[in-house]
């Protein structure tokens, strides 16, 4: 799973985080913090937890074949193209199948349609792809090259609305059939990319007959759809069928739902729950050797909507609930408090990608604010300012990881251990301050400065986003810290889609937020890149040197990681060097199966857990995988 | 009592479009843009033409497909300097803006021409040619990177400048900052900027010369014909018939239209989620009421009693507790292992689903155990209230002559209250009746939530947050309706339950 675009959805941990180290399986009833293997830590190479099967079946585990999950939110929609959520991508790995995914074990990109990874040209430009011959979509019909180049015209097409997904063809030139051979094709860039692998990890494949019975796309070609020129000239038959294709019906109602996986949604009640049925007769039941993504164990899993922190704990004690990935971190702290929970489920604070921080406008002048972070010894006093060790302990009960820059530590090749957090300490920032000009001239205790001839006292804002909580008590204990320094914060809370709107227009001087990351090579173009900030793009703050814009051209385009890497790691300290963001905290999931269950592996790549892997062990059950 | 009835349900008319008329102000004045909200997930990205361009065409034809490309109203009062397409602007900081000029120099033809300057100078600010990155390569200096964002950066602070010192004073850095690009050896900036930097200088000059503020002074009414009310009540086709409508029916037909959430009709969320916050509603006010009647009537008749005073004592502590408190307590009461397991603790149903051949007894037999909890919690608040009035009510009737009589007469307590006074005291009762109407549309965003309840609290919560207008629109509408329909109905209770009311002239 490509973290091609990281969207500004506002996922904000409400709740805390933990450290993940592992969770060992335990004497019955208790808990203890162990090291087993594939467990977390700093000194091994696994990104996984593997949970050992139980020993003992206990008499009231359910012996029914069906995994509950818990979710808090449902996908916004299950379209193939036109959809951007976490939920949604979740029930695409078990609904629909792409050509390449993530290995959510060793975090490395896999063949998951194709029977190899591509092969690569010399100039890199040209991707060369062989389908595999044993992919059958539901009416029986082959999976074909035409459905590949089908996908790739859908997505590029002008009339589709998926602009989240449009921005991954950046580079793409042209898709054609390999003459040698009917399975296989070759996909050609104008440039080197990182992403011209990646994006098939992001791409379910679609079947030409369902979405395009007449062919309408077969007209066009795919160099057409990429044309800027095109988009403006007016195709009747294009749009007619552009009408059709994003039509709602093809995201919401089940009967308009296709896709290769081995799971089908029969039932869907809007914030209620989600029931995908394994589907009788499917390709990968024929397999002599399924691999771990190719089987399908379970004969339903049923995704269900509980927001409330009660009821979820009281769902899993009641063991209503097999797995949950959205447990809070007092939630679970709680829960392991209960042998009865301890015997019954699998538990752990699981790292991720995600990581929380406060960004800084340092260019205030295009929206006529005033420059209080245009310099780098302020940012740095203000991180200096920032009490995130007791913020910690207070509100993330100690389970939070500190950030020193912007990637987790759970991206091992790139992550800098040498860069430490900036530590709590008043008086350098106070120094850091005073060097910047910022004193207190008139005795009221709060900094000032002339700005333009005019005397500007250091009184800012901080926006928060509502309904975060933790967020909102961190925000008071800021407030109180910089006071101490003579700066002033006011905190501003504005609700989700009012507090994203003014990010891309600058309307801010500080902010709370949060990226979602993922395993995947990053494209650091879309947060860190100049460009990206004047045109409505995610640099939301400005950030961007010469050198900094140079690392990260240079990053995108190098496709060998031993040097890729070392780049990325000099676009961190350049960040840690100029203090963007105030870098606070990597969020731990919290992750429980039910131990009726094999399998109950925990990864660090969102959500956290694959639902068909899990394997009902209930003595004198035999689980048929083919219907 | 018909004709009382059908001219009430002529009045609705008016007072629908009234309340149809506020809530579509409400919308429409509300801060943000649907279309940007929509396509919030996408950024501008990776500066891709195509999809830069894809976009912006996608954002059109949605705004089209919504009607906000239309004018809000009917008509509009403005004074003789604002133009009647100031609505054709997109952007709404560029718009408040324009607005600004027009309230200073009210010479809208001259500040178009301006505005269309920046916006030409702000778009080749934007790019970011292949050949501007060949050149990168060559110069070896980082301070062209500098100088470019500076630029942009600029050029975007004049679309939102309005202060002609300030205006011109950014002109004046710009044209600095195009000399540094010559100095850099960066000739083609040169050429593209400089003539367009001049346009800009000269336009905002025939502004500042031109200024007709007298028009500012004089109003000026602007009538539209297709606008966004229109559109929302009568649909997208034929105002009468509804024919050619593509994507409204129009509010009149019964299309409040889809939801900038979910895209889907928003009759059909609201269709799915009421029956569930009505039911709820229903079942409750049915319980309050068998419960509070009785209590009432009995602490009336047994005024001063211990029963009086402990059932007083006991619902209003129950009337104290809020009901999150108490959803909480009865859940971790009655659905944990821990205490006691005989209720579930969320949802409507069981995680299974319920069978569609199962029968009728048999759904329900599945599906009251999930709704015992949330209807004690929708039901013990209103007991204290119900229950009072019912006292009040009744010991105002048991003083009176017809009451003695019927003890006199040596009847029952229970036919004494029940028969001859009952009757006679549940007017306040049938008042408190008529707001239940609105009150099963809006759902308890709390209750609902708590308890996995998928009715229209979660929907209405989900919908503000997304700021996803035509549903809060049509709940907006929907519970104006009903507290006419509520009012009506209590009007016809009131005749029924007390023959002396009567609504006929004579």
């Amino acid at each position: 799973m490509t973290m091609k675009n990281q969207f500004a959805t506002g996922l904000f941990a409400l709740s805390i985080t933990a450290f993940l180290a592992s969770c060992s399986d335990t004497p019955e009833g208790k808990f203890t913090d162990g090291k087993t293997e594939g467990t977390d830590s700093a000194s091994n190479d696994v990104r996984y937890i593997l949970n050992k099967k139980a020993d003992k079946w206990q008499d009231d585990w359910s012996k029914e074949n069906v995994v509950v999950y818990h979710w808090r939110g449902e996908p916004d929609n299950l379209h193939p193209t036109n959809g951007a959520s976490n939920p949604r991508r979740m029930i695409q790995d078990y609904t629909q199948r792409f050509l390449l995914n993530i290995d959510l074990q060793t975090l490395e990109l896999r063949p998951d349609l194709v029977t190899k990874m591509p092969d690569v040209s010399e100039d890199g430009l040209t991707y060369t792809y062989e389908l595999r011959s044993d992919v059958k979509w539901d009416d029986g019909s082959p999976l074909s090259v035409d459905d590949v180049i089908f996908t790739m015209k859908a997505q590029t097409c002008p009339q589709t609305n998926n602009p989240a997904y449009k921005a991954l063809f950046e580079f793409t030139k042209t898709v054609e059939k390999d003459p040698s051979a009917p399975n296989k094709f070759k996909v050609v860039f104008n440039k080197r990319f990182l992403y011209n692998i990646a994006m098939f990890g992001d791409i379910a494949i679609m079947q030409e007959k369902f979405h395009d019975k007449d062919g309408v796309l077969k007209k066009y070609t795919i160099e057409q759809f990429l044309d800027p020129e095109f988009a403006k000239t007016q195709h009747p038959d294009l749009e007619a069928w552009g009408k059709e294709f994003n039509d709602p019906k093809y995201g919401r109602d089940i009967n308009f739902l296709n896709g290769l996986g081995p799971y089908k949604v029969t039932a869907w009640e809007d914030k209620s729950r989600m029931e995908l049925t394994r589907k009788k007769a499917h390709w990968t039941q024929t397999m002599s050797n399924p691999g771990y993504y190719d089987v399908a164990y379970p004969e339903k899993i049923i995704c269900r909507v509980i927001t409330d922190e009660n009821a979820i704990a009281l769902e899993l004690k009641n063991q209503t609930i097999d797995v949950s990935s959205w447990i809070s971190t007092h939630g679970l702290f709680e829960l392991r408090k209960d042998s009865l929970f301890n015997r019954n489920f699998h538990s752990a604070f699981v790292y991720n990608f995600d990581w929380q921080y406060m960004g800084f406008n340092m260019k205030p002048e295009a929206v006529n604010r005033t420059p209080f972070f245009t310099d780098k010894n302020v940012r740095r006093a203000i991180a200096h300012l920032v009490p995130c060790d007791e913020m910690n302990q207070t509100y993330l009960d100690g389970q939070a990881v500190r950030m020193s820059s912007a990637v987790t530590p759970t991206r091992k090749d790139v992550f800098d251990p040498s860069l430490k957090p900036l530590a709590y300490d008043i008086e350098k920032a106070k120094q850091l301050l005073d060097a910047a000009g910022w004193k207190d001239t008139d005795g009221d205790n709060v900094r000032d400065k002339m700005i333009n001839g005019k005397k500007v006292k250091f009184e800012f804002e901080l926006m928060i986003m509502t309904g975060n909580v933790a967020g909102a008590n961190m925000a008071k204990d800021i407030k109180e810290s910089l006071y101490k320094a003579g700066v002033i914060a006011n905190i501003r809370s504005l609700e989700f889609v009012t507090f994203y709107q003014q990010l891309p227009m600058h309307e801010f001087d500080m902010y709370f937020g949060a990226w979602s990351g993922s395993a995947f090579p990053e494209d650091y173009k879309q947060i860190w890149h100049s460009e990206q900030w004047a045109n409505g793009g995610s640099n939301y703050v400005g950030f961007g040197t010469p050198e900094s814009d140079k690392l990260v051209d240079s990053i995108r385009v190098q496709l060998v990681d031993s040097l890729r890497h070392p780049m990325e790691r000099k676009l961190m300290s350049i960040i840690y060097d100029e203090q963007p963001y105030v870098f606070l905290f990597m969020v731990p999931r919290k992750v429980a199966i039910h131990k009726r269950f094999d399998n109950a592996n925990m990864f660090w790549e969102k959500p956290g857990v694959y639902l068909p892997a899990l394997k009902l062990w209930a003595p004198g059950v035999v689980i048929n995988t083919t219907n | 009592m018909l004709k009382y009835i059908l001219r009430r349900i002529l009045i609705f008319i008016p007072t629908l479009f009234v309340i149809s008329l506020i809530a579509f102000v409400i919308s429409i004045n509300a801060p943000g843009d649907p279309v940007e909200n929509l396509f919030a997930g996408a950024k501008g990205g990776e500066g891709s033409s195509a999809s830069n361009a894809g976009m912006t065409k996608a954002k059109d034809e949605l705004r089209h497909e919504l009607g906000l490309d239309l004018p809000v109203f009917y008509f509009t009062l403005t004074s003789l300097s604002e133009p009647d397409t100031l609505y054709l602007i997109k952007d709404k900081s560029h718009k408040e803006n324009l607005e600004r000029l027009i309230n200073t120099y009210g010479n809208w033809e001259f500040i178009q021409e301006y505005y269309r300057s920046l916006i030409a100078l702000r778009n080749e600010a934007l790019i970011r040619t292949e050949a501007d990155s060949n050149l990168l390569k060559q110069i070896t200096s980082d301070s062209l990177l500098i100088i470019e964002d500076n630029f942009a950066q600029k050029c975007i602070s004049l679309l939102r400048t309005q202060d002609a010192t300030e205006i011109k004073s950014k002109i004046n850095a710009l044209q600095t900052e195009c000399g540094r690009f010559s100095s850099l050896g960066a000739n083609n900036f040169l050429e593209r900027f400089n003539s367009l930097l001049s346009h800009c200088e000269n336009t905002f000059a025939a502004v500042e010369s031109n200024s007709s503020q007298w028009k500012t002074w004089i109003p000026a009414l602007r009538f539209y014909g297709y606008n966004q009310y229109h559109r929302w009540l009568f649909g997208d086709g034929n105002w009468l018939t509804g024919n050619g409508s593509e994507h409204c029916h129009g509010v009149l037909r019964g299309d409040f239209g889809v939801s900038y959430a979910t895209r889907k009709p928003v009759t059909e969320t609201i269709g799915r989620a009421l029956p569930w916050s009505m039911s709820l509603t229903a079942m409750s006010v049915l319980l309050a009421y068998l419960i509070s009647i009785p209590i009432g009537v009995q602490a009336a008749a047994k005024r001063g009693s211990f029963f009086d005073r402990s059932s007083s004592v006991v619902l209003f502590m129950l009337y104290s507790l809020p009901s999150f408190f108490m959803g909480t307590l009865l859940l971790m009461t009655f659905a944990n292992p821990d205490v006691l397991s005989i209720l579930p603790a969320n949802g409507v149903g069981p995680a299974t689903g319920i069978p569609e051949d199962a029968t009728l007894w048999e759904k329900f037999n599945m599906t009251w155990p999930y709704l015992v909890l949330p209807l004690i919690c929708y039901t013990y608040s209103s007991l204290a209230f119900l229950s009072r009035t019912m006292r009040v009510a009744m010991l105002e009737i048991s003083s009176l002559d017809f009451m003695r009589t019927a003890q006199a007469k040596g009847l029952s307590s229970n036919l004494i209250y029940y028969k001859h006074g009952l009757r006679n005291a549940l007017l306040p009762i049938i008042t408190v009746f008529a707001n239940i109407f609105p009150l099963a549309v809006g759902g308890s965003v709390i209750l609902e939530y708590l308890f996995g309840i998928p009715g229209m609290g979660p929907e209405i919560l989900t919908a503000v947050q997304t700021k996803d207008y035509p549903m809060i629109v049509a709940v907006f509408t929907l519970s104006g309706f009903m507290t006419l329909v509520g009012y009506l109905v209590a009007d016809i209770l009131y005749a029924i339950a007390d023959p002396r009311i009567s609504y006929s002239k004579s």
